[in-house]
């Protein structure tokens, strides 16, 4: 027997077969079955839609003949920018995260406008994904969060800006040794800055437990200036979403084992707890209007309250609801809700993002479902084109 | 092969084999279980051609990598709670084994694991290989010549 093979046989030998392998291998199989028929279900359902919406006189995806009852996305508002690859599979699974593409939501094809999959330099870069982005305020930039690439080039992870006119990229943070993790990037209003969530792990390999870790940081657009914003006792704060005015940012924390929306100011005084009443265990992802009226958010309803969602429901997705409120906690309503489309690998809920205009979010299924194009107002949604698997944002109009 | 072998005695009989030259590949043994489920799960839906085959076992490896090939690390790297996603797990972190044996896999990369498994472990010839990871004989030989270099390099520098 060969040095390799010996190798090769002695490390598989150190994993144990779970005695339950062909049950899961059933259970799998059975998730798998209700992802394609929740996914037809819902292809169906759009088409339905359309073609009902078509004979009744409007197009829903053509901004000249509007239906009555739903407005979609203006001339005034930008393309939608997501996360997909060119080749999608979702019968098996599989996700892909390594191309952004835009749509106008109004109507036409993708467009892709950044590659990430493969850089050129290496054939292992094949991993390579975007785990979060946002636009510049100008429209004219782009912010994105790379994860994936293997251990000999890892310090290409980090955080990129990207001209879009040129194409040109800049790596802002890297994945060095001791290596921190950093996402859920948003540009702030003005444009001087980008706010970022960054685990404070020691070491690339180290596990995000949610331990206390997570920390928010703000730096400028070139990498420069980075700042840890003080959130108080807020642990853990993680998808930073900055006010209008650039003098406030909402968050989601930990509180327990459950997760909470918070809205604090730059100087990390007061953080206060939103929707503290509503039961549900994990209120996430919160995004501020562009008029400061609103703030979305996604709360999860499958988890126990008092517990972490636990693998089995990882594995069979979570039923999602997307509220607005106040960013006082008040008016809090109820815009849509959906389950469950990631299963096993891939993304859950992404966005909420709001139109440039403020009439209506935009808000991602999770890997294998759609991009709903949602009335800020009435929770009405239409489905875009594409098919998206990760991280989407909406594009202002850039300036001329 | 016999005509009466059931799809749940092949799987028995292969299953933990795979299981574990896929964890050899991957570094992760959830990755590696569920590449396993779907090159099985394929190989069930047509049971009835795949049953009969003189060789079965060679077609469940052939899938195996191509459901490899397919996903890559990403879908790895992509199990995310939706709070944030989760830091690359470490490849053959949870195993208890001897660290120069675990640094040198871990240098290689996905790709170079699964050609040294095939052309070393399997014994399939280059073309082969390169089939069933949808690149050339060529790539093959480069990706497993470079993953024995290191593997070498690394248990010497160790020894």
């Amino acid at each position: 027997m060969n040095e390799t093979r010996v190798v090769i046989e002695r490390i598989g030998e150190r994993y144990a077969l779970p005695n339950d392998a062909f049950e899961r291998m059933l259970r799998r199989r059975d998730r798998k079955q209700r992802n394609q028929r929740v996914a037809a279900a819902t292809v169906a359902f759009a088409v339905f839609v359309a073609a009902l919406a078509f004979v009744l006189g409007g197009n829903p995806f053509d901004r000249s003949e509007r239906p009555a009852v739903f407005v979609p996305p203006s001339a005034s508002n930008g393309d939608i920018t997501f996360v997909s690859d060119e080749v999608i599979d979702f019968s098996d699974d599989l996700s892909d995260f390594g191309i952004l593409f835009v749509v106008d939501p109004a109507g036409g094809e993708p467009r892709k406008i950044l590659d990430t999959s493969c850089p050129g330099e290496t054939t292992s870069c094949e991993g390579v994904g975007i785990r979060s982005v946002d636009w510049s305020p100008d429209g004219t930039r782009i912010a994105y969060a790379l994860f994936g690439y293997p251990a000999n080039i890892r310090e290409r992870e980090g955080i990129y800006v990207m001209e879009v006119a040129t194409d040109r990229v800049h790596q802002l943070t890297s994945c060095t040794d001791p290596c921190v993790f950093q996402d859920d990037v948003d540009w702030s209003p003005d444009g001087s800055r980008i706010a970022y969530r960054q685990t404070d792990v020691s070491g690339c390999d180290a596990a995000n437990s949610f331990d206390g870790s997570c920390s928010i940081y703000t730096m400028s657009p070139d990498g420069t200036d980075r700042v840890k914003l003080p959130t108080g006792s807020a642990v853990d704060p993680v998808s930073p979403s900055w006010s209008p005015d650039g003098a406030s940012i909402a968050f989601s924390a930990r509180d327990g084992e459950d997760w909470f929306v918070y809205v604090m100011t730059l100087d990390g005084s007061a953080p206060t707890q939103l929707a503290a009443d509503l039961p549900s265990p994990e209120q996430t992802q919160p995004a501020w209007s562009p008029d400061g009226s609103t703030i979305a958010f996604v709360a999860w309803e499958g988890a126990a309250v008092g517990a972490e969602p636990t693998g089995l429901d990882y594995e069979n997705g979570l039923p999602f609801k997307l509220w607005a409120m106040a960013p006082d906690g008040s008016q809090r309503r109820l815009l849509t809700g959906g389950c469950c489309f990631v299963g096993g690998a891939g993304f859950g809920v992404q966005g909420p993002e709001w139109s440039p205009d403020g009439t209506q979010i935009a808000l991602m299924e999770g890997t294998g479902g759609s991009v709903r194009v949602i009335d800020a107002d009435t929770g009405e949604f239409i489905v875009i084109p594409g098919r998206p698997t990760g991280p989407i944002a909406w594009q202002p109009i850039p300036i001329p | 092969m016999s005509e009466s072998l059931s799809f749940e005695s092949f799987f028995d009989r292969e299953a933990r084999t795979l299981f574990r030259r896929l964890c050899a590949v991957t570094g992760n043994a959830s990755e590696a279980e569920e590449i396993m489920q779907d090159a099985f799960l394929a190989l069930w839906e047509r049971w009835d051609r795949v049953g009969a085959m003189e060789d079965p076992t060679g077609y469940l490896y052939r899938t195996s990598m191509n459901v490899f090939r397919k996903r890559g690390r990403r879908a790895a790297l992509a199990i995310r709670r939706r709070l944030a996603l989760a830091p690359d797990p470490v490849p053959f972190a949870d195993i208890d084994e001897q660290q120069d044996v675990v640094a040198a896999l871990r240098e290689l990369t996905p790709r170079q694991r699964a050609a040294v498994v095939l052309l070393d472990v399997l014994d399939y010839s280059s073309e082969e290989a390169g089939e069933a990871l949808g690149v050339t004989a060529g790539t093959v030989r480069g990706l497993a010549s470079r993953a024995r270099e290191t593997l070498r390099q690394r248990m010497s520098e160790d020894a």
